[in-house]
């Protein structure tokens, strides 16, 4: 049995997030470097989003917030997606679905990807890869801080909807 | 089918890394925070690596080599492993036997001791052992030889 798909490049790795989410019924759990928050909305992914969590989903993420992309924070704030901030988060992502459809990846250097950038992610449907990113994500989750109480700290306006 | 298991504590993820190095036949590659090669000598891991290397096997690493971790890199250089530098790493782990069995965290926290909980997944998956090993090549082409590095320390 093939487990999984190897994806080979930013572009297609937010696209196969955004089937992600759009399949889901439930829940998308994501932990994602600020810059690809910022493409993702280029590709309507917070459309998909809202839909979901309008459908009665959830929808929560985990990023490091900095005064660069709380523009692009706030947006994802607004929908109701529950957010948090995770200090010096290096490069890797998730996004999970349900608790099963999954793309992942590991590169170190993902803090700086661009449409265009190659990388190496892993897309799966596999109930156990799942479940191991939801207890990583959980544990960061646990560990991350309020995103209401991170813009208080830089200083920004506060979403509308907290 | 593969078999897929969550280990929880770096001490578990440690012995299955162990038990990676000592079942493969032909080639380890290793991505790896310096604080955690650290404890792996206190499980002999290293002793494993040489001993596949004596027996002809390959095994490759990377790390951030500083000037913190300048002993251990060395040891591992003096076993036979290649071993290469990167910059910006941080947290994230992987630790593969022959391109099929292996132990990975997407785990973003960097200090860590031997009974620390973490969120480790230990499978001989091919797919995701492919997938693994992409991640180490592409990685491995933009780190710096670790003799370089160490002169440059």
């Amino acid at each position: 049995m093939t487990s999984g798909t190897i994806i080979e490049t930013v572009k297609d790795a937010i696209a196969v997030a955004s089937t992600i989410i759009e399949s889901a019924e439930k829940e998308v759990c994501w932990l994602v470097p600020a810059p690809l928050l910022v493409l993702a909305a280029h590709f309507n992914l917070n459309d998909k989003s809202r839909v979901l969590i309008q459908k009665g989903g959830q929808e929560r993420g985990i990023t490091e917030i900095s005064p660069l992309y709380i523009e692009a924070v706030s947006a994802v704030i607004d929908i109701g997606v529950d957010i948090r901030h995770m200090e010096r988060y290096g490069g890797t992502f998730m996004v999970v679905g349900d608790g099963r459809q999954s793309i992942s990846s590991m590169d170190i250097n993902a803090q700086d990807l661009s449409l265009n950038d190659n990388i190496v992610a892993f897309w799966t449907e596999n109930p156990d890869y799942a479940a191991y990113l939801l207890s990583s994500f959980e544990s960061t989750w646990a560990e991350a801080t309020n995103a209401q109480k991170r813009m208080e700290e830089l200083g920004a306006d506060r979403p509308s909807h907290l | 089918m593969a078999e897929r298991i969550i280990v929880e504590s770096l001490r578990d993820a440690l012995a299955v890394g162990s038990n990676i190095i000592e079942s493969a036949e032909k080639e380890v590659l290793w991505l790896l925070e310096p604080g955690i090669l650290a404890l792996a000598f206190q499980f002999s891991i290293p002793k494993k690596s040489k001993m596949l290397i004596e027996k002809g096997g390959h095994v490759q690493g990377i790390t951030k080599i500083s000037a913190t971790s300048l002993d251990t890199v060395r040891k591992l250089l003096d076993g036979g492993e290649e071993l290469r530098h990167i910059d910006q790493y941080q947290g994230a782990f992987m630790l593969i036997g022959d391109k099929k069995e292996s132990i990975s965290s997407i785990n973003v926290n960097t200090e860590f001791s031997l009974d620390d909980p973490i969120v480790a997944f230990w499978t001989d998956d091919q797919a995701y052992a492919d997938f693994l090993t992409a991640t180490f090549e592409a990685a491995w082409n933009e780190a710096v030889d670790a003799k370089k590095r160490i002169q440059e320390l």
